[in-house]
């Protein structure tokens, strides 16, 4: 199988060259290949959030190169990343991080409209991806009319919107109880068997459990799963 | 676009009374600028319908005479001038002229304008273009006759056959004149001999002098300033240049103003614009998150700020109009306030300028935003 992901010999350092500098992310090779699910895990401060914002194109490196569908993205403007965030990355966060002001529909066509697709053909797919995740019944309802593991599932179908190489979860299940957390997990699980690939930053042991390849980081190098 | 335009009316939406009360802000200045503006819209119209009205002609009036159309001065053309002017090479005519200003009736607005002319220079009027409402002109031998204008006519229920007093003594209305919008439609118009016996007066006030060849009425204008030291002798373009000049000021003066009242209504927008996007920037690191590019952002603020001042704007020019309207009645007679196209499109654009320049600052710092950096934002 083809790489998707390609990291060689990245580095990040924040506010380099003043006194407070901090390396962050240290000489990290790491390659991710298609349909792959992979776990970043470590203790907080070990770089695995900086490291999935890298990959994520939210982020550059400071050193070394990221190829992202074998296209050295690494040095791009802040307008060419935001293109290959739109075309090629899914985002789940512990938060969720819906729109408030919009129904659950709403929020799965959000990135097709940034995307500039078409209306009709936006709000079908968004109902495909709804009926997906299993919301079908529940399309029409705003962010706070929705529990947790709801939430978490619109925000998976808008992941999904634009058809991402790679979907990038921080902590999906951080915010959900044991029961919704597995739903999530599971549902993550159904969509990988469909081919698409995942990265998961987590604490969550059912994650870690049902995941083959764990990338463990430590002060901010790979110590293991490569 | 549509997609985009919808968004920010969604977002618009979400505090509605910070954005009913960003739209007042606005509002608020923009009916000032147009209701204002209206005034000097409404000066210069009225100037230039009387200045045709002048057009052609050369005004004499006394040096020192508080002079010109506008009434006041005293006796100051001699019978003895008359006949001097009369002679001078290049001028065609001479139309003397008495005005004098009626009693102010309360509730009436601005005084009616009584005027002496010879009946045979009542042609003159014709020549511009204005006609009889009904009746006939006054004509060589009236004495006691009198022509109306049409507001005259109207206010006090005037008709052909009517009496009109001046000054104690009667005056038969044989015309009417039609509409001209000038100060004409407030006017009673005398037989010159008989309204000079009316006022005890022995001199003519002013008088137009008629050029042979009007492309040289300047030349003529000029020569006779030349020839008679004791008067003025100004032509419409004179005036005009002058009046314009007043008028100018007065439109800066106004404009500047009310303008000072819709910048302040939009530094309202740029404050509601700030806060929505410091209230949104977790939405906003979101959507960059997934894929939204800095123009995306830009554009979505700018149309929030544009909307909001556009709603102002219209709504400003409604009770601009409206104030304008009313401001007719406050100026009644001095001048009449006009909305015109030319002011409408400015207000408005004036509003959308508000909202770009108002909106610019705090779309570009959402623009710029690090989604990082704002998703973590609570």
């Amino acid at each position: 199988m083809s790489e998707i992901i390609k990291l060689e010999n990245v580095e990040k350092i924040y506010n380099l060259g003043k006194p407070n500098e901090l390396k962050v992310l240290d000489n990290i090779d790491l390659k991710i290949k298609k349909g792959e699910m992979v776990t970043l895990f470590g203790p907080s401060g070990s770089g695995k959030s900086t490291l999935l914002h890298i990959i994520g194109c939210l982020d550059r490196p400071t050193k070394g190169k990221l190829y992202i569908d074998g296209e050295d993205v690494s040095k791009l403007s802040d307008d060419k990343l935001a293109l290959i965030r739109r075309k090629k990355m899914g985002f789940i966060f512990q938060q969720f991080n819906l729109i408030n002001v919009f129904t659950a529909l709403e929020n799965v066509e959000m990135p097709m409209k940034v995307a500039n697709i078409n209306k009709d053909k936006s709000r079908k797919r968004a109902e495909e991806l709804l009926k997906l995740v299993n919301l079908s019944e529940r399309m029409d309802h705003f962010p706070s009319e929705l529990s947790g593991g709801e939430m978490q599932r619109v925000a998976i179908a808008r992941a999904l919107a634009n058809e991402p190489s790679v979907i990038l979860a921080d902590e999906p299940t951080g915010n959900l109880d044991s029961k919704n957390g597995k739903e999530i997990f599971d549902l993550m699980l159904k969509l990988n068997s469909k081919g698409y690939t995942f990265i998961i930053v987590t604490h969550d042991p059912n994650i870690a459990k049902g995941v083959k390849r764990k990338i463990s980081l430590k002060d901010g190098r790979i110590v293991g799963g490569n | 676009m549509n997609d985009l335009i919808d968004l920010a009316i969604k977002n618009i939406l979400r505090q509605k009374t910070r954005t009913i009360l960003t739209v007042v802000g606005i509002l608020i200045g923009i009916a000032a600028v147009v209701a204002l503006g209206s005034i000097s819209e409404g000066m210069k119209s009225m100037m230039n319908q009387e200045m045709q009205f002048l057009g052609g002609t050369i005004m004499v009036s006394s040096k020192g005479s508080s002079g010109l159309m506008f009434g006041g001065g005293g006796s100051e053309i001699s019978k003895y001038d008359l006949a001097n002017f009369e002679d001078f090479s290049g001028v065609k005519q001479v139309v003397p002229y008495v005005m004098k200003m009626g009693q102010i009736q309360i509730g009436q607005g601005s005084p009616v304008e009584i005027i002496g002319i010879r009946s045979e220079d009542v042609d003159y009027f014709k020549s511009k273009g204005t006609e009889l409402d009904s009746g006939r002109l006054i004509e060589t031998g009236d004495t006691y006759q009198a022509l109306i204008g049409y507001k005259y006519a109207e206010d006090n229920g005037l008709g052909i056959g009517d009496t009109v007093e001046v000054k104690k003594d009667s005056y038969e209305v044989v015309g009417i004149i039609e509409k001209t919008d000038t100060n004409m439609d407030n006017s009673i118009i005398l037989p010159l001999e008989t309204m000079m016996t009316t006022y005890n007066i022995e001199n003519y006030q002013s008088a137009f002098l008629i050029p042979e060849d009007l492309s040289k009425i300047q030349d003529v204008a000029d020569d006779l300033k030349s020839s008679f030291d004791d008067f003025e002798f100004t032509t419409s373009s004179d005036i005009t240049k002058q009046m314009s000049r007043i008028i100018d000021m007065i439109s800066v003066f106004t404009i500047g103003i009310s303008s000072i009242a819709a910048i302040v209504g939009g530094l309202g927008v740029v404050n509601t614009m700030i806060m929505s996007v410091l209230e949104r920037k977790r939405e906003i690191g979101i959507m960059k998150a997934i894929g939204a590019t800095k123009k995306y952002i830009l554009t979505e603020i700018l149309l929030e700020s544009v909307i909001i001042s556009l709603i102002g704007g219209i709504l400003g020019l409604l009770v601009g109009g409206v104030g304008s309207y009313s401001l007719r009645f406050v100026l009644s007679g001095l001048t009449e306030a006009k909305v015109t196209i030319p002011l409408a499109v400015g207000g408005l654009s004036f509003a959308v300028l508000l909202g770009l320049v108002g909106g610019f600052y705090p779309a570009w710092s959402a623009a710029k935003l690090d989604p990082i950096e704002a998703i973590r934002y609570e």
